[in-house]
């Protein structure tokens, strides 16, 4: 045992941990406000993304039901930030309270139902939802949408008009600092939890339902559990991404978007939470990449004699990824993750620095 | 080294041979003492001794039916704390139903199975509660985790850390990984697992699997332990080396056992008592020598390797 570390550690070395804080402090002053918007959607894309991962990759539940949630937490920060206009502590708390609830009452279906029969079922509370947000009118301002330029202050720390000693930064700028410190919180938190009882439990689950019954393992609790963190998540995502845009409308909350997310958790691999944050990023990246590099093709942008739209595209590279990835690398982003690093790693220079505790 | 162990299970088995004789007898007794001998202590008969101790598994006219067909018919036995009884049978004979009614997978339409005052019939998650451990016939690892994590949901129900705890790593959490770790460790140091601890399981051989699971259940530190087929399909070493952490554990835990299994040497030379399925009913029981030499037995199962 004197070889091995006696507690679990992170999948991610002292290395990779420095080049990420150090990425995570110098990136709003390298990269363009354009970029950092795609970096921020991508980070409240992850923090829906580990969460769905914990539930599906980790527990083995199917669930289409994602957007749902992550509407319900858009309105619930809405209400509190723009409504009540309560600081932004609150209502992330407020969404995340709000989404684990509905998470606990969706949770149950999962009791009785399971594979494809459990997708339907989710299916379902997309549609119910959306309906909803269309029609409640006061909470959402119906199909049109409303604001939710949400207060986005913390101890007197202001995320929409940031100034530090004097120097003042952009909304994109500091929504960065904000959406990533709250990535790495939750993906900390989701690998926290898989690393220790809760998540082995789960995982005995998405294994052999009967045999983590036997061992003492409620299946019950933990079926909910992770569909309550999941769900708790993803209303957090909403809410960032409500605050973030400054105005949600029902037709975000779609299937698409649930099916978005499955992607990201696919792409990334499913049961790894590194993967499902570069799913994430991957899967948000993506449309802006294509906007980006199809500026220049003629038969592409939005013209009239164009064969396809951006949009089009995007939907086609979506489900040509999943096909590919589920095909030839079921372990998705976080298997080649590994693999690179193990070339690294077994790569003589860069030994030294990559070498992890004696393990 | 097994006919060593034999010599020391078969005086084990001498001394409950007054059990054993009248065995539908007694089993019968149990049925209609034991419910009042918990509450009332005026029951006459030599029982009353018996019927308090809380580690007793007593099976009890126990009928599973699936549609037209009875897997299990009227079966009825006893299992004294510390004993190993064995369960035999051909193929279909319904032993591993019998397992799954004794731990709640399957809910019989009759009879009960109480393990002490627990009854266990019917009730999925109770068995664990009550102290029982079971393995599968093709194992029940959990294919995704390592040897480790395997372990570690052995101590499940003996530990505590929730969701939110292991979520902020703190409190709870953090103490009680390192202690588990440690003790895990220690069990697969006793079945020679130590060299696989953070391997996957499906990176496992067969029989390697077969011991992780029996470590697994071991790590629950059971009052009860039901083996499925430990030895299934392995080789003569490997059979020797399972009976061999077979009797260790029996030795250092003095939990009970019912133990199912074909290996008819491994049966006979480890069984306190020995229990013959055939068809869903009870043909015989007794001591390995009386199920033997019994002609029922003979005739269903044993003939077969003549």
């Amino acid at each position: 045992m004197t070889s091995r570390s006696p507690l679990p550690h992170l999948p991610l070395s002292r290395l990779t941990v420095a080049l990420l804080a150090a990425g995570y402090l110098l990136a709003p002053w390298r990269l363009s406000d354009f970029w950092l918007s795609v970096l921020i959607y991508g980070g409240i894309a992850a923090i829906g993304a580990v969460g769905l991962n914990l539930l599906t990759g980790y527990t083995g539940q199917v669930s289409l039901g994602h957007a749902a949630f992550l509407g319900a937490g858009a309105y619930t920060a809405g209400y509190v930030g723009v409504d009540l206009g309560w600081p932004l502590p609150a209502w992330l708390v407020a969404a995340a309270l709000a989404g684990g609830a509905l998470g606990a009452l969706v949770g149950p279906a999962a009791l009785r139902l399971r594979g494809h029969y459990l997708g339907i079922i989710t299916l379902g509370l997309v549609l119910l939802a959306q309906h909803i947000f269309q029609e409640w009118n006061a909470l959402t301002g119906g199909a049109t949408g409303r604001p939710t330029t949400l207060d986005a202050s913390i101890a007197g720390v202001d995320f929409n008009e940031l100034t530090v000693l004097g120097q003042p930064f952009t909304r994109e700028q500091s929504w960065f600092w904000l959406v990533w410190a709250l990535t790495g919180l939750a993906a900390l938190a989701v690998a926290n939890i898989v690393r220790t009882r809760p998540g082995r439990a789960m995982q005995a689950v998405r294994d052999r339902e009967v045999a983590a019954e036997m061992l003492g393992v409620s299946v019950t609790r933990y079926k909910i559990g992770a569909f309550v963190v999941a769900s708790a998540l993803a209303a957090v995502a909403g809410a960032l991404q409500a605050g973030f845009q400054q105005y949600v409308s029902p037709s975000e909350w779609s299937l698409l978007l649930s099916i978005q997310f499955l992607a990201m958790i696919i792409v990334g691999g499913l049961g790894s939470t590194t993967g499902a944050v570069l799913g994430a990023l991957f899967v948000g990246a993506l449309p802006h990449l294509i906007d980006e590099l199809s500026a220049g093709v003629p038969w592409l942008a939005g013209e009239q004699d164009s064969l396809i739209s951006v949009f089009a595209l995007n939907q086609i590279v979506f489900g040509l990824l999943i096909v590919l990835f589920l095909t030839l690398e079921p372990h998705g982003l976080a298997a080649l993750w590994v693999r690179l690093r193990t070339h690294i790693a077994r790569t003589p220079r860069w030994h030294a620095l990559t070498r992890r505790r004696t393990g | 080294m097994t006919t060593d162990k034999a010599a020391s299970t078969d005086t084990a088995a001498s001394t409950d041979k007054t059990l054993t004789p009248d065995k539908a007898v007694t089993t019968d007794k149990t049925v209609t003492t034991d419910n009042a001998a918990s509450k009332d202590k005026t029951v006459t008969g030599d029982k009353t001794q018996t019927g308090d101790k809380p580690g007793r598994l007593d099976v009890s006219a126990l009928t599973l039916r699936f549609g037209g067909v009875t897997a299990l018919n009227e079966v009825s036995f006893t299992v004294e704390p510390g004993e190993l009884m064995a369960v035999i049978g051909p193929n279909g004979a319904g032993k591993t139903s019998l397992l799954n009614c004794l731990t709640g997978v399957y809910r019989p339409q009759t009879g009960s199975v109480r393990l002490g005052a627990v009854e266990l019939a019917g009730r999925r998650g109770r068995a664990a509660r009550a102290g029982v451990a079971r393995t599968f016939q093709n194992h029940g690892l959990f294919t995704g985790l390592t040897v480790l994590d395997n372990l570690l949901l052995g101590r499940h129900r003996l530990t505590r850390t929730g969701i939110v705890s292991g979520a902020l790593w703190w409190g709870r959490a953090r103490g009680e990984e390192r202690a588990e770790r440690e003790h895990v460790a220690g069990i697969a140091e006793m079945f020679e697992l130590a060299d696989v601890l953070h391997e996957k399981v499906t990176a496992l051989p067969y029989g390697v699997a077969k011991r992780v699971e029996f470590a697994r259940a071991i790590a629950m530190e059971p009052k009860l332990l039901l083996l499925d087929e430990p030895v299934a399909g392995m080789g003569f070493e490997e059979t020797v080396a399972m009976a061999g952490h077979l009797l260790d554990v029996r030795e250092r835990f003095s939990c009970s056992v019912v133990l199912i299994d074909h290996d008819m040497r491994l049966v006979m030379d480890l069984a306190d008592r020995v229990t013959v399925l055939d068809f869903g009913v009870v043909i015989a029981a007794g001591t390995p020598e009386q199920v033997r030499t019994d002609p029922k037995v003979i005739e269903a199962y044993l003939g077969e390797e003549e």
